[in-house]
């Protein structure tokens, strides 16, 4: 199916029909679709969003209505997950499209997210932890937003000095890590700002 | 890319040969196409197609059914049949209060479909 869409790209009134359709059709796919993994009715997402029911019911016929920015805000707040709204290449909007399963998608709530979930963060700490065997240099470009230096490196280690030498390993949450989330996966680089390229290992003990 | 097959969905042929659901779609302006692109495509990888975006049994029609969408402030349709889990499209056509453009377009989807049965018209898959 890509293919086709490839083909049909190219044509530049296609193209910028495309975009549009996304808004147009697409979303009301993903709306019925998040309702769905919620269980909600068009009566609850009304007075999550403070809409009118009929106005929901016309957001979920593809098409019917073009949601603006303030109107989708308004959803994203009642499913308490983001919106994020940014300039791409048709590639990728391409294969967001392509991908997209109205069956199984879904955006977890804030409070549904793994990373924002704090005591059992500090509990996967312990269980499911690896050392960080690290030379030199700063590590904060990989840490999560939520993490500042100090929580990372611990009591004993300069965040001035942003470096953590083989002697300060310490045990931090794989799921802290972006893009690092399961232990059988196999162990990823991560690069620092001023060395090289310096590897994750798994803890052995 | 998604993993899960796709429903399949297929067009009607007419005797003399020609893909109607093909002709259907070339005389949709280019948004109108990209929604119907979007909008059955989505439909293609839902399992279990419902109210409002598909409406089984229409009256007077009870084997037909119809794919619902939106594009341009027009009401679009898709109408056909489900077969042992395959969507036959027999009519594009157009929506407004309680009439269909054109007007005949159920009966017309009702004799195609009939040509069908008796062998007299064929489909292809959906590859537009």
């Amino acid at each position: 199916m890509i293919s086709k869409i490839v083909e049909k790209l190219r044509d530049a009134s296609y193209r910028k029909a495309f975009v549009a359709s996304q808004i147009n059709i697409g979303i009301s796919f993903q709306i019925r679709a998040l309702m769905k993994a919620r269980g909600w009715t068009q009566e609850k997402l009304a007075e999550k969003t403070g809409m009118l029911q009929p106005r929901i019911s016309a957001i979920l016929k593809p098409g019917r209505v073009r949601p603006n920015i303030e109107t989708l805000r308004r959803i994203a707040e009642a499913f308490d997950c983001g919106l994020i709204v940014r300039f791409a290449p048709f590639g990728e909007l391409a294969r967001w499209s392509e991908s997209f399963d109205p069956d199984t998608f879904n955006v977890p709530s804030f409070e549904q997210e793994p990373e924002f979930r704090q005591p059992e963060k500090a509990a996967t700490a312990q269980s499911n932890a690896l050392r960080i065997l690290a030379g030199a240099g700063t590590a904060e470009e990989h840490l999560p937003f939520w993490m500042t230096l100090n929580e990372l490196a611990g009591p004993g280690v300069s965040p001035a000095s942003k470096t953590l030498s083989e002697a300060q390993m310490k045990i931090i949450s794989i799921d802290s890590i972006p893009g690092f989330k399961h232990l059988d996966e196999p162990a990823p680089a991560v690069k620092y700002t001023n060395t090289n390229t310096i590897p994750l290992r798994r803890a052995t003990g | 890319m998604i993993d899960k097959p796709l429903k399949p969905v297929r067009c009607y042929v007419s005797p003399a040969g020609n893909n109607k659901i093909a002709d259907w779609y070339r005389g949709l302006s280019v948004q109108e196409r990209a929604d119907a692109d979007e909008f059955i495509k989505s439909m293609r990888k839902t399992a279990i197609w419902k109210m409002p975006q598909y409406r089984p049994l229409l009256k007077g029609h009870s084997k037909l059914g119809e794919l619902r969408w939106t594009s341009e402030k027009k009401e679009h349709r898709l109408v056909g049949y489900l077969e042992k889990g395959i969507f036959v499209a027999l009519m594009g056509c157009g929506h407004k209060g309680k009439i269909y453009d054109p007007a005949d377009a159920l009966e017309e989807a009702d004799r195609r479909k009939s040509r069908i049965s008796k062998g007299e018209a064929t489909t292809v898959e959906y590859d537009l």
